[in-house]
Order: structure tokens, then C-alpha cells, then sequence
């Protein structure tokens, strides 16, 4: 196909209108305050006191690790039992297969908002709330996983674990040995999804963290500015950057991953 | 031989499901469980519960907040889906024709769409200020007069709706996008040879091959759309005076705030209700059409 410069341009403008937001928020960050009170786009000096500012206010640095913590370890326990089931739904023939596929669909058609009451009650008898327990266990974006890894697994031609089997391997050799090493990509993209979705879930770390020791970034940050402490607008901005580095970082070496992720686990392939 | 063989590798199948299983029955299916009989009990979180029959539903229905949060949330989707469809699919389209860089513009419409509901919520209760806000900066220049955007029961919503669009706009893109990079060039090449020019190849192979992306989107936009709480609850706190509060706000207030557990889960049912009704439409129209190639 013949590119078009015309439409490369603008294909160019509309993605420099749409990121403008962006572009103004990391402005904002290293803006002095009169910069931001007078709507200035250009920063007068470029400052970085506003991360020392928003470093001192509040318990950040408490809550980024929170959400390192509850990510990181929702992650790893969510990729372990993704593998497993996935291997068992998309690799294994069985009775009830059929119903527990559905099972894991309807799992993700549940929304957490009309299971959230209940949910907190059970969390309650179990003394999980305000605790890593009561944000990790319910793993709310784990049936999601296991049905994007399900997918994946099952389009892996038999003949692999066919010839593995002849040499009497089992089960568990071949899933670590040859079905999740050639999933890595598919392993790679529930990760980052499962990562990204638990570092900026905002509802259940809301409803399960009462203190706020145990907050997680966006719950903290949203706490924060609405407090009447009165913090400017430059510190939130810069909170906004450093709580959103992890994401974007991830999104930059992992991309690929990640969008094919989206549309694996949204049915277009 | 064979028998025990085939037992062994059932066991060992439920044992591989086994661990995600428990999770999902202890923290998805019980929770369920308890949902549906919770909306007849009245309970405040510290006494035990008493049933009181459909009593929370009586009252939730003869609640003026109920309604007007019930209003709140279908404005806010009828506000966000159809831009958040059709812009999204349009940019698609630009994306796909003959432009250089595919791969960079489609992670920069992406990069919105990874920050969390509390950045965005943030950052746009910062642009949408009335004194010093870059939005009523950028109006100014048209002649338009300042407007207290967030505080305004006119525009609050549309204003929450609209950092919303910004939001998620690139999931949308990407869904599509990888639909539209399915359907074979032979396709075009063969309506190219036969005159169609890019107009004509748009509407008719492009929009009825990916039919069912576009049922999908929709579907799932309004499915996301229903769920609006977070943007809500940052920018606005569901004011001014009430005007933008949502279903899910409701819910969580009632439960959370008043600790009205039976009443507020009686309220999420209906929430519940309308979701599964918009799930059982998904299922009759996607089962109705496959891909045409």
C-alpha cells in the first residue's frame, strides 16, 4: 500500500490534541504554583519541589508500596493459577470441562459492584479487613486471565504434547516444559494486565481499607486531594505522575503484550 | 489399564483447576450466593440480620435518590457510548489506512487507558477548574464565559463524561483495530479492481465485516458505562447537590457509609438485574452472527 503523507500528518495532530491532557498534567508537575493558578502552558522554571512537597504530605511512600505488595503478589498468584486451569480447560479433555468453561465466563460477567456488599461481609468474618489479605484474595480480574490463557493454550496443536506424551512424559512436564514456555507471550500479557488493572483498582481497595496505612495509591491519592489540608494542585500532579510511572513503564516494554492481551480477553483475537 | 489411566488424568485435571477453583468459589460464587437473599434481610453491619421480606425493595423504590441515580447512571451512558463507539472506530479506520507508524499512534490512543481512574479523575478536576482550569481556557478563546464545570448541575455530568471518553477511547481503538487488520486486503483489492473507492470500501466491506466487533463494543461499553462510580465519586463526589450520583454510588454510600447492608445490597440487585439483562442481549446477538469471511 501507498503511504499517505496527508493522512500521517494527521493521524500526528489528533494524537498531539489527544495526549494534550497528559502532556499538561506532567507540565503541572514541575510548575510553580502561580504557573498553574494562571493556566500557563509553558512553565515559567521547571521545578521539582512538588514531588518533595507531595513526598513530605501524606504517607505515599507507604501507599506505593502497599500497591507494590498487593500487585506484585496478586500477580504471581494469579499467573500461577491461570496456568493450571488454563492447562486443565484448554488442554485436557475431562467431564464437566464444558460446564466449568461457563463457570469461569460467568465469573467474569459478575460485576464486583453487586457482589461487593456480601463480598465485604465474608472478607469481615474472615478478618481481612484492612489487611494485604482482604486486598489480594479476591483477585477480581483472576477468571479473566484464566480464560485469555484458555484461549491461547487450546490453539497450540496437539501434536506437541502428543510426541511429548510417547516419550512418557506427564501432565506437569509438559505444561512447564513445552506448553507455558510457547504461551510466555500470552503468560507475559495476563501479567501485565492482572498488574496494571490491580495497581489502579480503585473500588475494592476503597471499600477494604480502612485506614490509611493500608490505602493503596489511587485510593490514597484520591483521599489526599480531597482532604482539606489544602494541597495545591502542583503536588497532586506530581503524585499523579509517580503513581502512574509503574504502568507506563510497563507499557512501554510490554505493549505489545498487553493490547493483544486486551483483545484476546475481549473475544476479537 | 486404560480406565485407571483415564481416572488419573480426570483427578489430575480437577487438581490443576483446583486452586483457582477454591479462590473463585470462596470470594466470587459464595459472595453470590449471598447476594441473592441479602436484599431481604435488614442489617445494619453490627446487629444480626432480621428478614423483612421485600420490605428494602419498597422502600428503595419509593426512594427519589434511588431514581435519580438510576437516571444519573443511564445518562451517563447514553453520554459516553456513542462517541466512545464511533469516535473509536473511526480512528481505527484512520489507523489502518495508508499512514506510517502504525504501532507508535496506536500505543499513544492507548497510553490514557492505562492510568488509573484517580490520575484521570485528577488531572481533569484540574483542567475542568473554573478560575484557573486550561478547559474554560481554551473555550475563552471562542467567546464562551467561564464555566464552573463540576459544580454545575448542567454540566457536571457531561463533564465527567467527557474525561471519560478521553479515558478509555483506546481500548475501543485497539478492539477495533484488530478486527479490522483481520479482514483479508484481497477483499478490498478485489472492490478496488471493481471501482469501489475508499468510501464505498468502507461502508461496505469494512462496517458488515466486523459486524460483530461492533455489537461486541457497544456492548461491552455500555456494560462499563452502567458501572460508573470512580470518575463520579473523585471529581464530583456525586454533587452538586446529588446531581451526578450513580447506582454503584448509592450502593456504596448505603453499605459502606450507613452500613444499610440489606438495603444497599437490595439496591445492588437491581444493579445486578440490568447487568445480566445486558449480558443475556450479548448472548442473543453474538450468537446470532459470526464473522461473514
Amino acid at each position: 500500500m501507498k503511504i499517505s503523507k496527508g493522512l500521517t500528518i494527521l493521524a500526528f495532530i489528533l494524537l498531539a490534541i489527544y495526549l494534550f491532557p497528559f502532556f499538561m498534567m506532567l507540565v503541572n508537575s514541575v510548575q510553580p504554583e502561580k504557573d498553574i493558578v494562571a493556566s500557563k502552558i509553558i512553565p515559567s522554571e521547571i521545578l521539582f519541589s512538588n514531588y518533595g512537597k507531595i513526598l513530605e504530605q501524606g504517607q505515599i511512600g507507604r501507599w506505593f508500596i502497599n500497591s507494590v505488595v498487593v500487585s506484585v503478589s496478586a500477580t504471581v498468584m494469579v499467573i500461577v493459577m491461570s496456568v493450571f486451569a488454563a492447562y486443565s480447560l484448554g488442554r485436557m479433555m475431562f467431564p464437566g470441562r464444558k460446564l466449568l468453561n461457563i463457570v469461569v465466563l460467568t465469573g467474569i460477567t459478575i460485576p464486583i459492584q453487586a457482589i461487593m456488599i456480601p463480598l465485604f461481609l465474608q472478607m469481615k468474618d474472615f478478618g481481612f479487613i484492612n489487611t494485604y489479605w482482604g486486598l489480594i484474595l479476591p483477585a477480581p480480574f483472576a477468571p479473566m486471565c484464566v480464560f485469555i490463557l484458555a484461549n491461547f493454550f487450546r490453539e497450540i496443536p496437539n501434536a506437541y504434547d502428543e510426541a511429548a506424551r510417547m516419550d512418557g512424559a506427564s501432565h506437569l512436564t509438559i505444561m512447564w516444559r513445552i506448553i507455558t514456555p510457547m504461551s510466555l507471550p500470552a503468560v507475559a500479557s495476563i501479567a501485565i494486565l492482572n498488574f496494571t488493572w490491580t495497581w489502579n483498582y480503585y473500588l475494592w481497595p476503597l471499600i477494604i481499607a480502612t485506614t490509611d496505612t493500608m490505602y493503596t495509591l489511587p485510593v490514597g491519592l484520591a483521599t489526599l486531594a480531597g482532604s482539606e489540608t489544602n494541597i495545591r494542585y502542583g503536588p497532586i500532579m506530581a503524585a499523579n505522575i509517580m503513581a502512574s510511572i509503574p504502568v507506563i513503564v510497563l507499557f512501554i516494554i510490554f505493549q505489545k503484550n498487553l493490547m493483544q492481551g486486551v483483545s484476546a480477553g475481549s473475544g476479537v483475537k | 489399564m486404560i480406565v485407571t489411566n483415564k481416572k488419573r488424568n480426570n483427578t489430575l485435571a480437577y487438581l490443576f483447576f483446583l486452586p483457582f477453583g477454591l479462590f473463585f468459589a470462596i470470594f466470587k460464587i459464595f459472595p453470590f450466593i449471598r447476594s441473592l437473599y441479602l436484599g431481604f434481610f435488614k442489617w445494619d453491619i453490627f446487629g444480626s440480620p432480621e428478614f423483612i421480606g421485600l420490605e428494602n425493595f419498597y422502600t428503595l423504590f419509593g426512594t427519589d435518590k434511588f431514581w435519580e441515580a438510576l437516571w444519573h447512571t443511564f445518562y451517563f451512558t447514553i453520554l459516553t457510548v456513542p462517541p466512545l463507539v464511533i469516535i473509536g472506530f473511526l480512528i481505527a479506520i484512520l489507523l489502518n489506512s495508508k499512514i506510517k507508524f502504525v504501532g507508535f499512534f496506536r500505543a499513544g490512543f492507548y497510553i490514557p487507558y492505562i492510568l488509573s481512574i484517580t490520575v484521570i479523575s485528577l488531572m481533569w478536576k484540574l483542567m475542568f477548574n473554573e478560575t484557573f482550569g486550561i478547559v474554560n481556557k481554551i473555550t475563552s478563546i471562542f467567546g464562551i464565559e467561564s464555566i464552573n464545570w463540576l459544580n454545575d448541575p448542567t454540566f457536571a455530568m457531561p463533564a465527567v463524561a467527557f474525561a471519560t471518553i478521553w479515558w478509555t477511547l483506546g481500548f475501543n481503538i485497539i478492539l477495533y483495530l484488530s478486527a479490522i487488520q483481520q479482514i483479508p486486503d484481497s477483499y478490498y483489492e478485489a472492490a478496488t479492481l471493481d471501482g469501489a473507492n475508499s468510501w464505498q470500501r468502507l461502508i461496505h466491506i469494512t462496517v458488515p465485516l466486523i459486524k460483530s466487533t461492533h455489537i461486541l463494543v457497544i456492548i461491552l461499553q455500555i456494560i462499563y458505562s452502567l458501572q460508573i462510580f470512580g470518575q463520579v465519586y473523585i471529581m464530583t463526589g456525586g454533587g452538586p447537590g446529588g446531581t451526578t450520583r450513580t447506582l454503584v454510588q448509592y450502593i456504596y454510600e448505603n453499605g459502606f457509609k450507613y452500613f444499610k447492608m440489606g438495603y444497599a445490597q437490595a439496591n445492588a440487585a437491581i444493579f445486578f438485574l440490568i447487568m445480566l439483562g445486558v449480558a443475556i442481549a450479548q448472548v442473543r446477538l453474538m450468537s446470532k452472527r459470526g464473522e461473514g469471511y
